[in-house]
């Protein structure tokens, strides 16, 4: 005999069953008749504000000596800071009518290596996948097809990404970075029917992915190729790691030498969780951050942690979602073998995107609040020492920078994402010299900087 | 759910829309535009309604966005004239009336929330025979997950009518699901 069943389980689950999408043709019929259609006129209460000319001179007045006023002081140069916590520059609260670059964006030619990155493109509203000279250059197009979920390999030779098929459907796919050699799509091995996105290369092109079932969670989780080393074939394919709870398991990147995975564990859809490292035989596993703190990845973000070169320690920014959104917030340097972790800097607002450099001297991580363009890019040592705001000569909105090879430059994205009016730039680590890299204004995603020409 | 960017870009697009750009608006009818038929569809139950219904309500959004004083409030202020482009196409048709489909029957021994052919098909029937006003109540607080007040809100009604409605709606599916429960199975009917 069955158990009684729970009619409101089964409402709730028939209300979820049916379409999703508004079709194409529904879409492009609603536009042409908007094109005929007018908007109502709007007529504000000026118009009929009774005032006499001298009032509304003096209005005028005040209003332009504030505006000046506000602009000189939104503009003037950031302090240094002597603390080893940041001081954050009023250049980052300005609104995002002020994000004027005051450098001449020009692009230089000492800027070696490839610059992957992918850009959402509106009136497709999809994302493409691009590669340009870090000189400056005609960016050309990795994919024809729509894609996402780019990542680098650290020879920085090859690529692995993801293409949209069929719907939402995400088929992994890699190809060169270097020449037009065509891409290899790799659907499921046989027998696995899962979901595959990718996550992360490691320097033997092991690849790890996150992996789903939309209709067994019980088989969300990691999944590994693994003995790959003669290309980017399928190679071994083992699962890593199983959660519970219907959350799913993000690859974020493995460790210099291979034998350890740092991954995100949140809820499906979300780019705020924990963070745990792995090790690839599974032994290991170990949650870095503390509750309540998250940390946050997302395609717009990148990564919330990387590894230190010496892959021993990692950094990663945390805040927790609490009360204000971004309570707490904190950069930290943790010892992963131990899970022990050192807050070297305690931001306002939120921290995310903590990149360590390639050399090992410098960790960069971003600050944000919730206003429009108060983004800023800073540097500092591991010990929190020698903290530089290296994005205060481009602009505000200075956002998620990743490393030159060499560590002498960082690759940011600046500008009002609010507006999807966002372009690359390159910085030096002090921040001057910013010049501009892409012309297109959109918003970008899962940008890499590779030493291969 | 939407992350803080999400929101801010959603917020940009209705400012610059709110202007008469048209690119922008048809951004926000891409961004937007699957949630509402989602919605739309539960409430008619027919594909072809729901995408009236839709067209309905961002021709509706096109012309009246100037009078939006709170951008934040975009969505929820679609939605409330989505739901009225719903009632409308609710009372310009009763084709669904008959257009019920009959499946074949099978056990009725299912773990919770695996709906069983039965009862997708007892379900639908007592979805169609609901005032779509009650539909709408349920596609709000099931399917966007949210709160009675919240739904109140989005309907323009009093957080008591809604919480009536869901219980109307609630008891009418309930009972569906049991006449289907004493429905005998395909073994135990006649040849």
């Amino acid at each position: 005999m069955s158990a009684p069943r729970d009619p409101e389980r089964l409402v709730r689950a028939f209300i979820d069953e049916g379409p999703t999408e508004l079709p194409d043709r529904a879409v492009a019929s609603i536009l042409s008749e908007i094109t005929r259609t007018h908007q109502r006129a709007m007529f504000g209460p000026w118009r009929t504000l009774s005032m006499s000319r001298p009032a509304l001179a003096a209005i005028l007045i005040v209003a332009v000596v504030s505006i000046g006023g506000l602009a000189l002081w939104a503009t003037r140069p950031a302090l240094p800071s002597s603390a080893s916590q940041p001081t954050h520059s009023p250049t980052a609260m300005t609104s995002p009518s002020q994000i004027l670059p005051s450098a001449s964006p020009t692009f230089r030619g000492s800027a070696v290596g490839t610059i992957a990155y992918g850009r959402y493109d509106a009136a497709e509203a999809a994302d493409h996948l691009y590669a340009v000279a870090a000189a400056g250059g005609v960016p050309r197009q990795l994919d024809s097809r729509p894609s996402c979920c780019l990542t680098v390999s650290p020879d920085g030779r090859s690529i692995v990404y993801g293409v949209t098929v069929s719907g939402s459907r995400i088929q992994p796919a890699a190809r060169s970075l270097t020449n037009d050699t065509p891409a290899s799509l790799f659907d499921s091995p046989a027998g696995v029917n899962l979901n595959l996105a990718p996550g992360a290369i490691s320097s033997k092109l092991d690849l790890a992915f996150s992996g789903w079932d939309e209709r067994d969670e019980t088989r969300n989780g990691i999944y590994l190729s693994i003995g790959n080393g003669g290309g980017l074939i399928w190679g071994n394919f083992e699962r890593l790691t199983t959660n519970t709870d219907g959350l799913l398991d993000v690859p974020l990147g493995f460790s210099p030498d291979g034998s350890k995975l740092m991954f995100l564990r949140a809820a499906p859809g979300a780019e705020r969780g924990d963070l745990y490292v792995i090790g690839l035989d599974g032994s290991g596993l170990r949650q870095l951050n503390r509750a309540p703190s998250v940390v946050q990845a997302s395609a717009l973000f990148g990564a919330g942690a990387s590894w230190a070169p010496d892959g021993r320690r990692a950094a990663f920014t945390a805040f927790d979602p609490g009360a204000a959104g971004c309570d707490a917030t904190g950069v930290f340097v943790v010892d992963v073998a131990s899970s022990i972790s050192d807050a070297i800097a305690d931001p306002d607002g939120c921290a995310t995107s903590a990149r360590w450099s390639p050399d090992g001297t410098w960790i960069a991580f971003e600050r944000a609040t919730n206003a429009p363009g108060d983004h800023d890019v800073w540097v500092m040592h591991p010990d929190g020492s020698g903290p530089v705001n290296v994005g205060a000569s481009i602009a505000t909105g200075v956002c998620c920078a990743q490393w030159s090879p060499d560590s002498s430059r960082l690759l940011v994205q600046a500008g009002d994402a609010s507006k999807a009016d966002v372009n690359l730039w390159i910085v030096d680590v002090d921040g001057s010299h910013p010049a501009l890299l892409t012309s297109v204004t959109s918003l970008y995603k899962w940008y890499a900087w590779s030493p291969e020409q | 759910m939407r992350d803080g960017r999400e929101e801010r870009v959603l917020r940009a697009l209705v400012e610059v829309a709110r202007q008469g750009d048209e690119e922008a608006f048809g951004a926000l009818v891409r961004s937007v535009g699957d949630g509402c038929m989602a919605i739309a569809y539960r409430i008619l139950r027919d594909v072809d309604q729901a995408e009236d219904a839709v067209q309905t309500a961002f021709i509706a959004a096109w012309r009246e966005l100037p009078t939006l004083r709170d951008l934040d409030r975009f969505e929820p202020w679609l939605h409330r004239m989505l739901v009225n482009a719903c009632y409308a196409e609710a009372r310009r048709s009763k084709r669904w009336a008959t257009n019920v489909r009959v499946l074949g029957v099978e056990s009725t021994s299912a773990p919770d929330d695996v709906l069983t052919v039965n009862d997708r098909d007892q379900l639908e029937r007592g979805m169609r025979r609901l005032p779509v006003d009650q539909r709408a109540v349920l596609v709000f607080r099931y399917y966007l997950e949210l709160t009675l007040p919240e739904v109140a809100d989005r309907l323009a009604i009093p957080v008591g009518t809604a919480k009536s409605r869901l219980h109307y709606a609630s008891v009418a599916l309930r009972s569906a699901l049991e006449a289907d429960a004493r429905t005998p199975t395909a073994q135990e009917r006649p040849a």
